[in-house]
């Protein structure tokens, strides 16, 4: 992966999203007693506004929006696409413009756009160089954006009649119009992120979202949708889907830095590569083109990895630790040029820039010979794929550490909820995961898509094997 | 007419810190009929007797910065055990620079960036609030250790409809001193 400026921030992703069409959490998920409510504006006879000397030392000489703004750009959202099996990581500030972006486009088409003030062509967008975290902020921020009306609230009218000294009368009437602005709209979106975002990082408590989500299958990712979010519904129900084998990689990670996630149907690109007509770009080895679908990728823009590895990890072992207990490795240097052509010649296998990763529990870890990518600050606005990495591939089962061993594409990447139709029970419901299961009878529910081997060396044995079970289990069906 | 002058008059002083104002003015009427209305209101420098905002029932001190009480301003009836400001609903949300009223983990509170306004007692036809704030000014969670802490003693029973008819109380706690035995005074009341 390189050269892939974020575009999370700017005006070329879809904001015509749908909703993911996913159901809410079972028993036993995470999120299951939440519901995020948007709470009561209170309207009443009084009018007052607090006095500059009146206001304490957490309110004054301080705008609480760009705080606000300052405290979720900090944060991180996980877009996870249902029908194109991808992930994106982006920060607080950007998935925030993305959802006002999405709500005003609903907008603009729904039955109420007759009253819908707002023109796509008012908003200040960020200069070309800006990218990501920055031309959010920038769009955010920009004093006539804030102000760009969307809807006029009733007009308020007063008439006043003066009665002058020698008894003549004078009226004066004065309309005030207000309107409800786009920083409005920022804000009312801002409130339910920032629930949520109380919600995922709430270890404290056994009850906490943050607590129990520690607990929960790995395949099992919960959150809410995005177009929900967009289009104001209030209460606001969680949602659940299940990863495939093959994304099960980075979900430690995601709740490791307690990013919330928001499913949708149609991100598009939310990260693409922007190259010059003449620079290649090759599918074989992921350079220079477009997310790859179906493959459960979860793509970061390289300054949100920069941020996160100075903030919560360290450069100084050998992979860098990211988060906690979370290492990256690089199987192949991630950004150097494609050379496929070459090794086409020599037969060697096309490099792998899906970058892994794990903990270091895993066994060998420090005798692997792992390492994280050369240097971290010369693809100033690339981006990298975390997922399953044919050159290193893990088996991650529900809890614990991955294994080594390669997953059987067509069999262990089947679609889960085509696997919880044809087996007969949800995956993400089961209460203890079936892992690392040597069984080789079919009538385990999930044997077919968990069965693991215990060694390296009988990769290709126990990929028939498995293949057999399937046939034979369809066969039987 | 004078009266309200005189309330007036007592806004425009202005100290650091709490401090008090005890409003007053002489009136005099000259030969010829005018009156004179001098303000002669008395500052009581520094934080009356008792005012601490760590104390129970005056976290509400920590909403302002130099907060001016006026001693003697007519109010409604309070019994004793509702120690704290009464702030009507409206202005609530304003103090801790908040839109509204938020609803989390199935619970009222209402939550600004660096401040929050917890309710923690419902009795009769009030309604009392903890203030719990963030000094360093930075954000304040909504699983803060102090908000869920105050949620312990949250109303059961509370429900939205509730705030809207009800007296708000701000700077009620748990730890608020009893006055069981005190004879209720049933006329107006000044502080």
């Amino acid at each position: 992966m390189i050269a892939y400026p974020c575009d999370s921030g700017s005006f070329s992703a879809n904001y015509d999203v749908k909703w993911s069409g996913l159901k809410r959490p079972k028993a036993g998920c995470a999120f299951e007693k939440v519901s995020i409510v948007g709470g009561m504006f209170v309207t009443g006879g009084i009018s007052c506004i607090l006095g500059k000397k009146d206001k304490a030392v957490h309110i004054r000489n301080r705008d609480d929006y760009t705080m606000r703004l300052k405290w979720i750009s900090k944060k991180f959202v996980v877009l996870y696409d249902v029908a194109d099996k991808r992930a994106w990581l982006v920060d607080g500030a950007s998935a925030l413009l993305h959802l006002v972006r999405a709500s005003l486009k609903r907008d603009s088409t729904d039955i109420f756009s007759a009253q819908f003030l707002y023109k796509e062509s008012s908003l200040v967008e960020a200069p070309p160089e800006f990218n990501g975290k920055r031309a959010s902020v920038f769009v955010l921020t920009h004093q006539s954006n804030m102000s760009l009306p969307l809807y006029a609230k009733p007009a308020a009218t007063r008439h006043e009649t003066n009665v002058g000294q020698l008894g003549a009368h004078s009226s004066v009437t004065t309309h005030t119009r207000t309107y409800y602005c786009l920083k409005d709209r920022i804000e009312s979106i801002y409130e339910v992120l920032e629930q949520i975002i109380a919600h995922q990082a709430d270890v404290a408590s056994e009850d906490g979202v943050g607590f129990r989500v520690k607990h929960t299958l790995r395949q099992q990712l919960e959150g809410f949708d995005f177009m929900d979010i967009a289009t104001d519904e209030d209460p606001l129900w969680p949602r659940t889907t299940s990863l495939q084998p093959r994304g099960r990689g980075w979900v430690d990670f995601i709740r490791a830095i307690h990013a919330i996630t928001l499913f949708g149907t149609g991100f598009g690109e939310i990260i693409q590569p922007t190259r010059a007509e003449n620079d290649p770009s090759c599918g074989k080895c992921n350079y220079n083109v477009n997310v790859p679908k179906m493959a459960d990728y979860l793509t970061v823009c390289i300054s949100d990895m920069r941020e996160i590895l100075q903030k919560q990890g360290t450069q100084t072992t050998n992979p860098w630790r990211l988060v906690d207990n979370i290492y990256w490795h690089a199987p192949d240097p991630p950004f150097d040029p494609c050379r496929c052509d070459s090794t086409l010649i020599s037969s060697a296998p096309s490099p792998d820039r899906v970058q892994v990763l794990l903990p270091a529990t895993f066994p060998r870890f420090w005798r692997r010979g792992m390492c994280s990518p050369n240097d971290l600050s010369l693809p100033h606005y690339g981006a990298v794929l975390f997922g399953y990495s044919p050159r290193f591939p893990l088996r991650w089962g529900g809890l614990g550490d991955p294994e080594v061993s390669p997953l059987v594409d067509g069999i262990e990447n089947l679609d889960p909820s085509f696997a919880d139709n044809m087996l007969g029970t949800s995956i993400g419901s089961l209460s203890t995961p079936v892992e690392h299961s040597t069984s080789t009878s079919s009538s385990t529910s999930t044997g077919a898509m968990e069965m693991s081997s215990t060694s390296d060396d009988s990769n290709e044995e126990t990929a028939r094997k498995r293949s057999k079970i399937f046939k034979d289990w369809m066969k039987g069906k | 007419m004078v009266e309200i002058l005189t309330w007036f008059d007592s806004l425009r002083y202005h100290q650091a810190g709490v401090s008090a104002v005890v409003p007053s003015c002489i009136v005099n009427t000259s030969e010829n009929q005018d009156v004179l209305i001098s303000p002669k209101s008395e500052v009581q420098l520094g934080p009356p007797e008792g005012s601490d905002s760590k104390k129970e029932g005056q976290c509400w001190l920590g909403l302002f910065d130099t907060p001016m009480l006026l001693r003697g301003f007519p109010m409604l009836f309070r019994d004793e055990e509702w120690s704290g400001i009464e702030i009507p609903l409206d202005m609530l949300p304003m103090l801790v620079n908040s839109r509204k009223i938020s609803k989390f983990g199935g619970k009222i509170l209402i939550k600004g960036f660096a401040a929050a306004l917890v309710p923690t007692k419902k009795a009769g036809n009030y309604i009392a609030w903890h203030v719990v704030v963030n000094s360093t000014g930075g954000h304040l969670s909504y699983t803060d250790s102090e908000i869920q802490s105050c949620l312990g003693s949250y109303p059961r029973d509370l429900v939205i409809g509730d705030l809207l008819s009800a007296r708000h109380i701000v700077g009620w706690s748990n730890n608020v001193r009893s006055n069981a035995g005190e004879s209720p005074r049933k006329e107006l009341r000044y502080i």
